[in-house]
């Protein structure tokens, strides 16, 4: 095999790693399908009275794509975890005395993070259709609207990932994953942002959680997405860029430094 | 158990230097671990197929030798090399050439000793066929072949330590490091260890292992480096140290603390330590072999020509225990000073 094979090899094995840890642990999953799946009942049930959107039609047809993006953090979530424990475990001697890239070891977390992702999802439409979701999209809407998600929980990943890396113990990265999902309720996922005071307003309304929600909501919608598309897509893109290279920098040196 | 030392056994000869190009080298290593100097001047040489023990109490610099050695931690200064490749230049080449069971398990507790086989053969390049014929065999061999499928989590804390060792020879690395490889395994445990590391050794597997059972430095190793406050205190074979630890001894309690003075007096012509509290004297026994005994015969003649009671008698051969106290300035547990 080549060394760029081999290096291929090298991150689907820890990728492969951390999806077996849901296998062997498969309570972890419980964060990224019972979070979203209440989260689907608290606002059908509960708020989806009071709240009116608009151009929407029901309430929750407005939520999901918000919702989504909740699955996406709450999937990024597990790497922060993973990544502050395998700093602080005996397993990282091993991983750092073999000849192999150790940015893999991140990015192990990273990668079954998708997976993690498209299962909360699956739960999430699920339960979302049982309690009124029905989205006018077509097969292609749809398959725009998983990239984005995919993409969207990538992006949180990283950043999910940088923050393992600085917790300086695996309680402070635990609470720290808190920043992941905040931002989540600082977009358009639950309320539209024309609602909040015109100061708050500008970050929600440009921030790319909120482009990325906005791509979902148009493309679930049977809409264009019109710019909310390639904003997502740019905003997305220079977030991974940044996340990834301080995250696996921050890797080597603080793993090296152990 | 038997264990024979390879024929290239390091310092056989010489006490310091490797028959051959030396595997593992290490030259005035120095390394600050926050405000104590874990490693103040190290240098050390071991040759293939050897086993080499280093020896130290608690906080000697063993566990911080064994990370620099295995490319874990950057040296301040010195320098050290495996198998002629820098570890700080050339980690990459130095991985490829070593195993290392450090203190702190290195397993995934949450995969199972199967999957833990698998994926570091693969992290270690190498191809599927070889990765599951490896896995059957060490799994095999620890006997953790019931247990294969299982999450480590469930494993006990010997069949973890075990797999741990696995694990580090599932590459079949030509240099081994093992830091504190006995630790938390029964007495069979180690044993089988003991056999395992003495195979590898005799097959041309460079062993370095760090220890704070002095009976398994002795079992094992072909030489033994103490160290001591980051410096290195002694290094020598087990029987060289043992024998610069001093000469044989013969014990002599007396029965009460009257007979200790008469014994004493008795003794004259010998060389004699009196130790009070225990009402026991120690005579150093010169020569070796016919010698010895016949010296033995003229100590014990003399006390009993004296007429002082004597509850008991033992004779007491240096062992790398007094090595290690007289290295290490720490007073022997239930042993007091002895006034000589």
């Amino acid at each position: 095999m080549t060394a760029v094979a081999w290096a291929v090899s090298d991150h689907w094995e820890m990728a492969k790693r951390s999806l077996r840890h849901i296998r062997n642990d498969p309570e972890q999953l419980g964060n990224v399908t019972m979070t979203p799946v209440l989260t689907v009942l608290l606002m059908t049930f509960v708020f989806g009275g009071a709240i009116k959107t608009g151009t929407h039609g029901s309430y929750i047809n407005f939520a999901m794509p918000g919702i989504f993006a909740a699955v996406a953090a709450f999937a990024a979530v597990t790497t922060t975890i993973g990544v502050a424990a395998d700093m602080r475990q005996g397993v990282m001697d091993r991983l750092r005395t073999l000849p192999i890239a150790k940015s893999s070891v991140v990015t192990g977390h990273v990668l079954a993070d998708l997976a993690r992702s498209l299962i909360g999802l699956a739960a999430t439409v699920a339960v979302g259709y049982a309690v009124g979701f029905r989205p006018s999209a077509g097969p292609g809407g749809w398959a725009i609207a998983v990239a984005m998600i995919l993409l969207l929980t990538f992006a949180l990943s990283w950043v999910a990932a940088l923050i393992g890396v600085l917790g300086t113990s695996l309680e402070v990265a635990q609470q720290l994953a808190a920043i992941v999902v905040i931002p989540v309720f600082l977009s358009s996922a639950v309320v539209p942002t024309a609602t909040m005071p015109s100061w708050l307003r500008l970050v929600t309304a440009n921030q790319p959680i909120t482009q990325a929600i906005d791509t979902l909501r148009a493309e679930l919608a049977g809409q264009p997405p019109g710019s909310h598309l390639w904003l997502a897509l740019t905003e997305l893109a220079g977030i991974i860029v940044i996340a990834f290279t301080l995250a696996t920098a921050l890797f080597r040196r603080r793993a090296a430094s152990a | 158990m038997m264990y024979e030392q390879p024929a290239t056994g390091v310092g056989r000869i010489t006490g310091q230097a490797a028959v051959g190009d030396p595997v593992i080298e290490a030259d005035g290593l120095t390394k600050r671990l926050g405000k104590t100097d874990a490693l103040r001047g190290v240098s050390l040489r071991a040759g293939a197929g050897t086993v080499t023990a280093v020896l130290g109490p608690n906080g000697a610099g063993k566990s911080t030798l064994i990370r620099v050695l295995s490319t874990l931690l950057r040296p301040d200064s010195g320098t050290a090399r495996i198998g002629g490749y820098d570890v700080v230049r050339q980690p990459r080449r130095v991985q490829a050439l070593i195993g290392l069971t450090g203190q702190a398990l290195s397993v995934d507790s949450r995969l199972s000793g199967l999957q833990n086989l698998a994926m570091f053969g693969r992290l270690h390049r190498l191809s599927w066929p070889v990765v599951h014929q490896r896995s059957a065999w060490l799994l095999e061999v620890f006997g953790l072949g019931e247990a294969r499928s299982r999450p480590v989590r469930t494993y006990s804390g010997g069949m973890r330590r075990k797999l741990d060792l696995a694990l580090s020879l599932i590459s079949e690395p030509p240099v081994l490091f093992l830091d504190e490889p006995t630790t938390g395994l029964d007495t069979a445990g180690r044993h089988a260890l003991w056999d395992t590391i003495s195979g590898l050794a005799g097959q041309g597997t460079t062993v370095l292992l760090t220890t704070q059972y002095l009976d398994e430095a002795d079992a094992l190793a072909g030489y033994v480096v103490f160290i001591d406050a980051g410096q290195v205190a002694a290094t020598g074979t087990p029987a060289e140290l043992k024998q610069r630890a001093g000469q044989l001894q013969l014990d002599l309690v007396a029965a009460a603390s009257a007979d200790l003075g008469r014994l004493t007096a008795a003794l004259g012509a010998f060389q004699v330590a009196t130790d009070g509290p225990r009402q026991a004297v120690r005579v150093a026994v010169g020569g070796t072999g016919t010698q010895a005994v016949r010296e033995v015969r003229d100590i014990t003649a003399a006390a009993a020509q004296a007429g002082v009671r004597i509850e008991r008698l033992a004779l007491h051969e240096p062992d790398l225990d007094d090595v290690y106290f007289q290295l290490t300035g720490h007073a022997r547990p239930g042993q007091t000073e002895e006034a000589a």
